[in-house]
């Protein structure tokens, strides 16, 4: 029997959900059951690895999905890869900056976190800074984020991250549904497509989205995106995560009309008639 | 098919080699990717480009073996470039891409802490000041090895013959410095965690993966600055091409089906 795999932020993780976030450590949260992983798995009938962690850039995303698949002895009936905020990235430090909130720590990378404000059409979306910038390193890494990196690398590096995955996984003959955090990530990739000066660009992006099926652009034009469903129907908690209703019906939306939608390929990824 | 595809910086492209400044550039074949390709007596795919980024170098490479119509290739060399090195977006006219003479595919800009003087004014004093106080080379690190484990896995996957490596010994040393004991020991802050992750990505990467990067066989700076010469910006030498291509030949029919 195959598994479930799946990755991504803290919304696949959880976070803040009953049980989640536990004082004594990560070790001990209790709320891995209710989370849309865990309910698919379950509607499935199959065993489950969920591979998030709290504050994941999609740099990191890639990173640990690509050795997870690589180093598996096990099969892999479905891979479920939910892409953060287009606003983080990754870094690596000495000094562990990210010790007083709620984020699980690995190989000396912090994840930035930055939020985005939409820019004009003719400079595209940009970083906007929500973290006090008193010390250097903060200053630094606005500037650098405004200045130098701008969202629209992020938008590049997660769409290639995001064609790479499904070609793997075609090759390998995996399931595989792919998830945007938020709906608001279409509204950036769009703007960020929009600068009448990097045409190249542009177009590299829209051939990225088109390699991609409708079951792997949750939250790119396609279908409901986890946040938004939680949004609509149950609210969103203090630090902005999903409800647990809404994990159980967004497991239920990939169950019951997303995997069914899920293109049959063969080896090769050859499409069988 | 029966075809070999090469990527890398400007030490695969061939910059410095007698012609390269032509309109257009006539040193092809005199690069060690046009002389490999002869002695497999394969064709040839070369996607290098000057300046490039190891992002780039991953993205391209991967984009072309997803997309290609002429099938996948047989053989398959990677040359990595400087660990620093990243990519950005910005908008440029043509007569930019011009004068810098690295160009700009879908209008990224292929950023390095040598190379600051050709950039804008507040990317290039952001970046100064970035440079000075993030680690970019232990940060390329983790991602160049990352995606040198994914095209090692992938080409396995594929059954692809698969060479890859540093293009200079620079990559080495900075590899073996950063992890030094010294950086492991620190009470408050450490590195170990890095040093961990980075020693097991090394070790899960085959002697053939690993060209210039502690396998015996050397990178093609080295080999052209010990043996031959090294031309006035920094980059081998026509004969170091012909040594360099011999060697991957054979290593392609000595290290491979064993």
């Amino acid at each position: 029997m195959g598994i479930l795999v799946a990755n991504g932020c803290s919304f696949t993780y959880g976070d803040e959900m009953k049980g989640s976030r536990n004082p004594e450590g990560f070790h001990c949260d209790t709320h891995h059951h209710a989370t849309y992983v865990a309910k698919l798995a379950e509607l499935m009938g199959v065993p489950y690895k969920n591979l998030a962690m709290n504050g994941s850039s999609n740099e990191k995303i890639f990173r640990r999905t690509m050795h997870f698949i690589q180093t598996t002895k096990k099969d892999i009936d479905l891979l479920v890869v939910q892409w953060s905020s287009l606003g983080r990235f990754e870094i690596v430090e000495e000094q562990d900056w990210e010790h007083d909130v709620w984020v699980q720590k690995e190989c000396n990378a912090n994840q930035v976190h930055l939020g985005i404000k939409m820019g004009s059409v003719e400079t595209g979306p940009r970083f906007v800074w929500e973290i006090g910038n008193k010390n250097p390193r903060n200053l630094i890494l606005k500037h650098f984020s405004e200045e130098v990196l701008t969202v629209s690398t992020m938008v590049l590096k997660t769409l290639s991250y995001m064609n790479i995955i499904q070609h793997v996984c075609d090759i390998m003959n995996i399931r595989v549904i792919q998830h945007h955090a938020n709906g608001v990530a279409n509204s950036i990739v769009l703007r960020s497509m929009r600068n009448q000066h990097t045409p190249e660009y542009s177009k590299q992006i829209a051939s990225y989205i088109k390699g991609l099926p409708r079951t792997s652009r949750i939250g790119l034009g396609k279908y409901e995106t986890l946040w938004d469903l939680s949004n609509r129907k149950y609210g969103i908690y203090p630090c902005g995560h999903p409800k647990e209703e809404a994990h159980e019906d967004f497991a239920k939306l990939l169950y019951n009309v997303v995997i069914p939608d899920i293109p049959i390929k063969g080896k090769q990824g050859e499409l069988e008639a | 098919m029966t075809y070999l595809v090469t990527n890398g910086c400007s030490f695969v492209w061939g910059d410095e080699l007698e012609g390269f400044d032509n309109d257009p550039p006539s040193h092809h074949h005199l690069t060690f990717s046009h002389l490999l390709s002869k002695k497999l007596d394969v064709p040839l795919v070369n996607l290098a480009s000057c300046g490039a980024s190891n992002y780039k170098i991953f993205r391209d490479t991967t984009d072309f073996l997803r997309q290609t119509k002429k099938g996948l290739p047989s053989h398959m060399v990677i040359l990595w470039s400087a660990w620093q090195r990243d990519e950005v977006p910005e908008a440029k006219s043509v007569d930019f891409d011009n004068g810098v003479e690295i160009q700009r595919w879908q209008s990224m800009t292929q950023v390095s802490p040598s190379r600051l003087a050709s950039l804008d004014g507040p990317i290039a004093e952001v970046l100064d000041i970035y440079y000075d106080y993030m680690d970019v080379g232990r940060l390329g690190m983790i991602r160049t090895l990352n995606y040198m484990n994914h095209l090692q896995w992938l080409c396995d996957q594929l059954g692809i013959k698969l060479i890859q490596g540093a293009f200079h010994k620079r990559m080495m040393l900075n590899l073996l410095n950063a992890c030094k004991p010294k950086y492991t020991k620190n009470d408050d802050y450490t590195w170990a965690p890095w040093v961990q992750y980075i020693q097991d990505s090394l070790g899960s990467l085959k002697p053939t993966s690993r060209i210039g990067l502690g396998s015996g066989w050397p990178d093609l700076y080295h080999l052209s600055k010990t043996k031959y010469t090294i031309k006035p910006f920094g980059h081998p030498d026509e004969d170091a091409q012909v040594e360099y291509a011999d060697m991957l030949y054979d290593i392609f029919q000595n290290e491979f089906d064993k």
